[in-house]
């Protein structure tokens, strides 16, 4: 009784102040199935909804209701932002081709209330100019840029708040540290971490005052000496230790711990200047979200030399596991592997693959992967390739169904060949290099069948089992996240420009729509006036529809 | 190759570029730039960048200007690289173009001008190919089939890009063993529809619901995969020239086809 009073005094407060979205809301979003307030739509990060207008019967009757589009882009950058929408009002980031450009819009219509416009300085990125969405909270949208800065923005204005550049550590040059995520919101903190795993940064995770801006704690990717886990890094290889960081954690609150994927280890391809496990590298760590200590992690990759970052959104759920319920973190990681962790201690319940994997062979008691091939400067062929079995595109999981679903890159390899290098500041550190029969650019046309090796697909795992219980199979590979609702609905999307609707339960096509580009954000789903709306970004714009 | 980019990073007397930097300016060349120029930096007509020659610009600060300022009034948009960046793509470019020296193991080649017309008539090459404006589409374009093409690379320093004389290897290769090598973009498939028909062509472009060809008869041709019995790799048209040419005529239809480099007016 006492909490439900609170909470009603919490809104009253927000009312008054004008706050549009106090966190109590973003907290709660579940109950407010019609807006989408996170990355993933909670702080669970499932991306299931609870509107129930789609269906399987009717979703063939979807058509297009407006586009947004965004300046032409590079060749490599792509439309990653999640949209947030609240009270009918979207908040979506366009790509810094030059400029970002934040815009509120009116979710029904896509006309534009106003424009916030930002251009970054000079920035190093390896894969693009990406953006994955600002995050809301209160009366103000939090935007992370690729200059380093983390910016507030008025919700109701577009107007600037503040502008701060967030210090990065002496590793490197101060260009090499990005910000590609859309930063998590806990309670009054932003919390956030910089990508640049290329370019020998030293990861971080930070937090700062959601009213000021100010650092509020700092947790080290890559320990110092005398921190735990410096052990895990011979002689000075921790300073260039990588450990970045490019999609926003999650939150429990019962347990106030943050869940954060962390990147690839410095240099990427070659291990040996770097000898041990690599800590916290390719792992989830559980932060305390008011100190940012560390409370436990799980290393998915140790001492890797694949490139496969866990640079993944971690997925809560709270699931029947072998008879009794259990909190759980699901994963499926860019290493191939689909994952089942207890979210409150840490421990191995599952490891399972879910595309061919070679590089290792099993675990050991403790739930450690056994490496199964080493690398040499002649090369060795590893199953998944490079870009990984799955990469930084968001999973689903359908409390429904009890399916979590994965966009994935099937029966890949690369030839991974090691070399000694230099640091040199400012340029790659990567120590070697794979072999990418599929670039990181997207084609616009492709002439690999499917029964070459290579294709796309979405599958269906049950996380009790670790087995695969549906695939819908692509003709090419995918770089789009997944969607899922209570009405048994996948969502989701491909290279190819499709963007489709499948059945939860079979993976059965139910509806497509040909977008002339590719899908590379995850789609978000919402309601305005009675109406559900579905959204996806494909090419250089944003596709919205909903049932004529 | 890594000879050839240290020598041709002493050349370099305004900017000393190190074989890292330079695969950095190919990365960056691949990811920003080929998807107008190509990744052989010849997709736009007029335009061949890894020739060393530039229309518009006669030194290497020329080059990197026109990459952070773009070119108004023209497709060419401006970038937003370090002038340290863009000066690494021109490096990555001249590295290429540099490469084109022709090194000790370049085979000695006949007469380019006899060649073309072995090109135009004993070989009927022009029945398929295309160079320029003149001859059939069906076969793969070889107007820039000289030029050197790097492969595709985004992390990591390039493999070498193909020498003359490994392009000269290849050409010879592709004359005597049609199929011994053909790249996925010039592959022929024989696509079987349900009704009994068929329809045989280059793949253009495959996705999850359909199969685009290029026919024999120059016909852009979609076929939906529900449609589909069967589609399957066939062997290449092309003949083998291996009794058809005399030593002396495959050399000069060499150094013909070695002379095309994406320049023909």
């Amino acid at each position: 009784m006492k909490l439900r009073l609170t909470l009603f005094l919490l809104l009253i407060a927000g009312a008054i102040y004008g706050q549009q979205v106090p966190f109590e809301r973003i907290l709660n979003a579940n109950k407010e199935p019609q807006n989408w307030l996170t990355y993933g739509g909670t702080l669970f990060n499932q991306r299931y909804s609870l509107l129930t207008q789609i269906t399987t019967d009717n979703v063939k009757n979807l058509e297009l209701q407006w586009v947004l589009q965004v300046r032409a882009m590079d060749g490599i950058t792509k439309f990653e932002a999640t949209p947030i929408v609240v009270d009918g009002i979207m908040y979506v980031v366009k790509p810094p081709v030059p400029n970002y450009e934040v815009v509120a819009l009116d979710a029904a219509t896509g006309r534009i209330f106003w424009t916030y416009t930002y251009n970054p300085g000079e920035a190093r990125t390896c894969c693009g100019r990406n953006s994955k969405g600002v995050a809301i909270q209160g009366d103000r949208l939090y935007l992370a840029t690729i200059d380093a800065h983390l910016i507030a923005i008025d919700t109701k204005t577009g107007r600037e708040v503040w502008n701060n550049k967030v210090e990065s550590p002496a590793t490197g040059t101060p260009i090499d540290y990005s910000f590609t995520l859309m930063p998590l919101v806990v309670k009054d903190k932003v919390i956030l971490g910089p990508a640049g795993g290329e370019y020998g940064v030293r990861g971080y995770i930070a937090a700062f005052d959601a009213k000021t801006g100010n650092e509020k704690w700092r947790f080290h990717v890559i320990p110092e000496p005398g921190e735990p886990g410096h052990e895990t890094w011979g002689g000075d290889s921790w300073v260039h230790g990588g450990g970045s960081i490019w999609t926003p954690g999650s939150y429990d609150p019962e347990l106030n711990l943050t869940y954060w994927g962390t990147g690839n280890a410095g240099p990427d391809w070659n291990g040996d200047p770097r000898p041990g496990d690599n800590l916290y590298t390719c792992s989830v760590v559980a932060l305390d979200a008011d100190t940012g200590k560390v409370r436990w992690h799980y290393q998915f990759s140790p001492h890797d030399e694949f490139d496969y970052d866990s640079t993944q959104v971690p997925v809560l759920a709270d699931i029947e596991w072998q008879g009794r319920p259990r909190k759980v973190m699901m994963w499926a990681n860019r290493n191939g592997v689909f994952y089942v962790l207890d979210r409150a201690t840490g421990e191995f319940l599952l490891g399972k693959p879910f595309v061919k994997v070679t590089w290792m062979n099993g675990f050991d008691a403790k739930g450690k992967p056994i490496r199964a091939v080493q690398t040499s400067s002649s090369g060795v062929l590893v199953y998944p390739g490079n870009q990984g079995g799955t990469n930084w595109y968001n999973p689903a999981f359908n409390p429904r169904t009890g399916l979590f679903y994965i966009p994935t890159w099937e029966d890949t390899s690369s030839t991974f060949t090691k070399r000694e290098q230099e640091f040199k500041a400012g340029t790659v550190f990567g120590g070697g290099g794979p072999t990418i029969p599929v670039g990181l650019t997207p084609l616009n046309t492709f002439t690999r069948t499917e029964d070459e090796g290579y294709y796309g697909s979405i599958k269906a795992v049950d996380p009790r089992t670790g087995d695969i219980k549906w695939m819908y199979k692509m003709a090419q590979v995918t770089d789009s996240g997944v969607l899922t609702t209570a009405t048994n609905l996948v969502f989701a999307g491909g290279r190819e420009g499709y963007f489709f609707a499948l059945d939860a339960r079979d993976g059965k096509l139910l509806w497509k729509s040909m977008l002339g580009g590719q899908v590379a954000n995850g789609p978000i789903t919402y309601a305005v006036n009675g109406t559900q709306y579905v959204s996806a970004a494909a090419g250089n714009g944003l596709f919205t529809f909903a049932l004529r | 190759m890594l000879t050839t980019i240290l020598t041709f990073t002493l050349l370099l007397a305004q900017h000393a570029f190190t074989p890292d930097e330079i695969a950095e300016g190919g990365r960056f060349y691949q990811s920003n730039c080929a998807s107008c120029h190509g990744s052989a930096g010849d997709q736009v007509p007029g335009v061949a960048l890894m020739s060393g020659k530039f229309r518009r610009a006669s030194t290497d600060d020329d080059v990197a200007r026109i990459i952070r300022n773009g070119i108004p009034g023209t497709a060419m948009q401006s970038f937003t690289f370090s002038e340290q960046q863009a000066g690494t793509i021109v490096a990555y470019l001249r590295s290429i173009s540099g490469s084109a020296t022709p090194p000790p193991d370049m085979p000695q080649l006949g007469d380019a001008a006899r060649g073309k017309a072995i090109f135009e008539g004993k070989g009927q090459c022009l029945t398929c190919h295309r160079v320029g404006e003149n001859g059939s589409r069906v076969g793969p374009d070889l107007t820039s089939i000289g030029a050197p093409r790097p492969p595709l690379v985004f992390f990591g320093p390039p493999p070498p890009a193909p020498t003359p004389a490994a392009i000269v290897q290849q050409l010879r290769q592709s004359l005597l063993e049609p199929d011994a090598e053909v790249t996925p973009a010039n592959r022929t498939f024989r696509a079987v529809l349900k009704d009994g028909s068929s329809v045989t062509g280059r793949l253009l472009n495959l996705d999850t619901f359909a199969v685009q060809l290029f026919d024999s008869r120059e016909r852009l041709i979609t076929i939906p995969r529900t449609d589909l019995r069967e589609f399957t790799a066939v062997k290449s048209p092309m003949p083998s020239y291996r009794d058809k040419l005399s030593a002396q005529e495959m050399s000069d239809l060499l150094a013909y086809l070695m002379s095309l480099k994406g320049q023909v007016k």
